[in-house]
């Protein structure tokens, strides 16, 4: 994967002062960025020198609540440490933060293992499996102003996609368009075909400079659909030649629904595939919305013979049930994900009933996913 | 604007005070032991500059020169905490060994106004999260330029936290480091709009902040403490077991306040038992042995309000006394920790602590008879009032 920004102009911005902080980061479950930011010139000095962080960041709820159901990482295990090795061709501009670039990471244990729980190493592995192609890879969000509620409604906020637009520019992540109704608050980015990791390292990083751009401007920035009673923001993921959307491709989709709609929030779900796009919501993981598109699409059995799920209980059940997938997603990361979702499931319906709108509640526990 | 030179003394609760230095010739204005933070001893001290802890203010206007507190004969004197540190480090220079540490400390940034954490959700590495505080983090991140090694930050396990860590070096000027991070990070903090608390348990309800010593002895470049992955050498082993030994006793000068018994509860990734794992944060001291350069001991139960000077003399102090006397360590814990009656435990209050603090001939002999009877009395005032009500000035 060719870099954003290479090793030698990092090195060269850093002895002129124009980066001074690199953010080693690695995605967690949901797809938001962790991390450390470096000073500049230490992690120049050892570019590839291995970061360790407490493994149970791969396994912990949207609110870093630890989550011990898992035999990942939990007391018993002690939460050792999780090993980041940066990955180079990750290595890019912040463009929206001030003098800062970043680098992904490849998760391993402190033995070198692969990380069965990365989420960016199940979509490599996935990729590397399927031989699978370039995707595009699009993202719907809501911006205003105000304090996002149950009922808010935005007031514009225009300068949000110039912004934005002018960060992705300066972080060389290419995108064909980025519009913004200012009549709905609806802002959609589309960014251009790219292999699969590389694509959705791009649209991690993509959302997170729109969060980081609504903190430090006071815009209110949303990946938080339903709410009003209104649509879902949603991600779409489209393989080059388009996702086939033939009955096995569908039936092992929605058995995978769960990677592509991983929050209680947001069910009934809309169609899962259209016009050769899988569709997610707007604060899924990234890297495993791309490795179910991927994985769907892959030769192998067809999926569960029933519909798609209707309800995030079924969702939930369908993943657990899918014993093909295992094969695919791997057996730790398969269970985990089922327990971490049922959890989530028992606690939005004590706390809502499990109505389809945003709730309060909704807007605080997941107002800031993704 | 001429560049100024300061001079900087730090008292017994680990504060950094920082005075014009005299014209040339002149000499540094003594301090009562009292204001060293010695309240009922009488006498001066005299700040001795210390050429070789000579750090850039972060303004650029000057220089900072951190001092020793010297008796009037211009000896040592006890009641000077960076010396004690000195002396502990002397002790293992006679050895012909280097004492390399390092520090992680972990801090709030607080709303002035409501005096709450700046956010409330906990985002443990959340970079997102941490952005709109970062003119404050660069600003700290930026005191290498005062020769304050900061390597990186990031947010921790609570509402507002942070963590910062700095390079390693020789043990002294480890120290120093703290002293300064903690003194120059609040005036970044203030200067941005913000305040920052160091202090061990702010809220109930959020975490508690840390200073956890990452430490190894150097014979010349040759690292004691290493002998193959995932093993200590025997010496490593024995100061470990020094460490292990001396913790219980030990605990007031790592955590001096009632309220860094807060954070001292089961599953808070604080220990509460005097035990050792490999990687595992559930122990009190971690084995991190995976190449010869990078082997070590990390303590860490110190609280962020603690003196460093006194909590790293202790630490380096218990693991050289475990060295001279050959110990062994006991069993390595794996699993969790937590909740296991067959540990030692650590104490959960500060009057436990000083209970095993006031009779420990170790600490006695590490500070001298006077130092230990003055913390003795100065805990007992702090358990007979309410000993956690007060969030500490750090």
């Amino acid at each position: 994967m060719e870099s954003a920004l290479s090793l030698e102009e990092l090195r060269d911005e850093v002895s002129r002062g124009s980066i001074d902080t690199v953010r080693v980061c690695f995605s967690d479950h949901y797809g938001m960025l962790r991390g450390r930011r470096l000073v500049g010139e230490v992690y120049v000095e050892d570019p590839q020198a291995p970061q360790a962080y407490c493994d149970g960041a791969l396994v912990w709820d949207v609110h870093c609540d630890i989550f011990e159901e898992t035999d990942y990482s939990n007391f018993r295990t002690g939460y050792p440490d999780l090993i980041a090795h940066p990955d180079l061709g990750s290595l890019r501009r912040c463009g929206w933060s001030e003098r800062s670039a970043m680098v992904l990471s490849r998760i391993t244990d402190p033995h070198g293992v692969g990380s069965p729980l990365d989420p960016r190493g199940l979509l490599s592995r996935a990729v590397e499996r399927a031989g699978s192609g370039e995707m595009a890879l699009s993202l719907s969000l809501r911006v205003g102003r105000g304090t996002l509620g149950p009922d808010w409604t935005p007031t514009p906020a225009p300068e949000f996609a110039r912004l934005w637009a002018e960060g992705l520019e300066a972080s060389a992540i290419s995108f064909d368009a980025l519009d913004y109704d200012e009549g709905d608050g609806r802002v959609l980015l589309s960014l251009c075909a790219m292999e699969p990791v590389a694509a959705a390292d791009a649209l991690v990083a993509a959302r997170s400079a729109a969060r980081e751009i609504g903190l430090v401007s006071a815009i209110t920035v949303t990946t938080l659909g339903r709410i009003g009673g209104g649509d879902d923001e949603r991600m779409a993921v489209e393989p080059a030649g388009g996702f086939p959307g033939d009955s096995r491709s569908l039936s092992r989709l929605a058995d995978l629904a769960l990677l592509c709609r991983p929050l209680p929030l947001g069910w009934p779900a809309p169609a899962p595939a259209v016009e050769g796009a899988v569709l997610a919501q707007a604060c899924a993981n990234p890297y495993l919305a791309a490795a179910a598109a991927v994985i769907a699409a892959a030769p192998g059995d067809a999926g569960s013979e029933h519909p798609p799920p209707e309800t995030y209980e079924e969702a939930i059940d369908r993943l657990a049930g899918a014993a093909w997938a295992v094969d695919w997603l791997g057996e730790m990361f398969a269970h985990d994900t089922v327990e971490l979702a049922r959890r989530e499931e028992g606690l939005r319906r004590e706390a809502t009933g499990g109505q389809e709108a945003a709730t309060g509640w909704d807007v605080e526990r997941y107002g800031e996913v993704g | 604007m001429t560049a100024a030179t300061h001079l900087g003394w730090v008292d017994r609760h680990g504060r950094l005070h920082v005075s014009e230095a005299p014209r040339p010739g002149g000499e540094p204005e003594a301090v009562t032991v009292a204001q060293a933070g010695w309240p009922g001893v009488d006498g001066l001290l005299h700040p001795r500059p210390d050429p070789s802890a000579a750090h850039a203010l972060p303004d650029g206007s000057g220089t900072l020169v951190l001092c020793d507190l010297a008796a009037p004969d211009g000896t040592p004197s006890p009641w000077c905490t960076r010396s004690l540190l000195a002396d502990v480090i002397d002790r293992a220079g006679r050895r012909s060994l280097m004492v390399i540490a390092a520090a992680e400390i972990e801090f709030f940034l607080l709303d002035p106004e409501e005096d709450r954490p700046v956010f409330e959700n906990i985002e443990q590495y959340g970079i997102v999260a941490g952005e709109p505080y970062e003119p404050v983090l660069r600003r700290i991140r930026d005191l290498r330029s005062s020769g304050v090694p900061v390597v990186a930050s990031n947010c921790e396990y609570g509402g507002g936290q942070f963590e910062v860590n700095l390079r390693h070096g020789h043990a002294l000027p480890a120290a120093d480091e703290i002293i300064l991070l903690r003194h120059w990070a609040r005036e970044i903090a203030e200067d941005e709009g913000y305040r920052i608390s160091f202090d061990a348990k702010p809220w109930a309800d959020n975490s508690g902040s840390g200073m956890h010593f990452h430490q190894s002895l150097w014979d010349g470049e040759r690292n004691l403490f290493w002998d193959e992955p995932e093993h200590l050498s025997p010496q490593g082993e024995a100061y470990l077991a020094g460490l292990l030994e001396a913790m219980p006793e030990m605990t007031m000068l790592g955590s001096p306040s009632g309220r860094a018994y807060l954070r001292r509860d089961d599953f808070s990734f604080c220990p509460t038992s005097a035990c050792w794992g490999g990687d595992n944060r559930t122990v009190a001291v971690r084995v991190i042995a995976e190449r010869e350069p990078v082997t070590r001991i990390e303590q860490r139960d110190a609280s962020s309000d603690a003196n460093p000077y006194l909590a790293l003399a202790a630490q380096v102090a218990a693991g050289l006394d475990g060295l001279d006397a050959g110990l062994s360590p006991p069993a390595m814990v794996t699993g969790n920790a937590y909740g296991r009656d067959d540990l030692p435990p650590l104490p959960s209050s500060l009057t436990e602590a000083l209970a095993r603090f006031a009779v420990s001939d170790r600490a006695r002999g590490l500070l001298g008879e006077e130092v230990h009877s003055k913390l003795v009395e100065f805990a007992v005032a702090d358990c007979a009032s309410d000993e956690t009500s007060e969030r500490s000035w750090f």
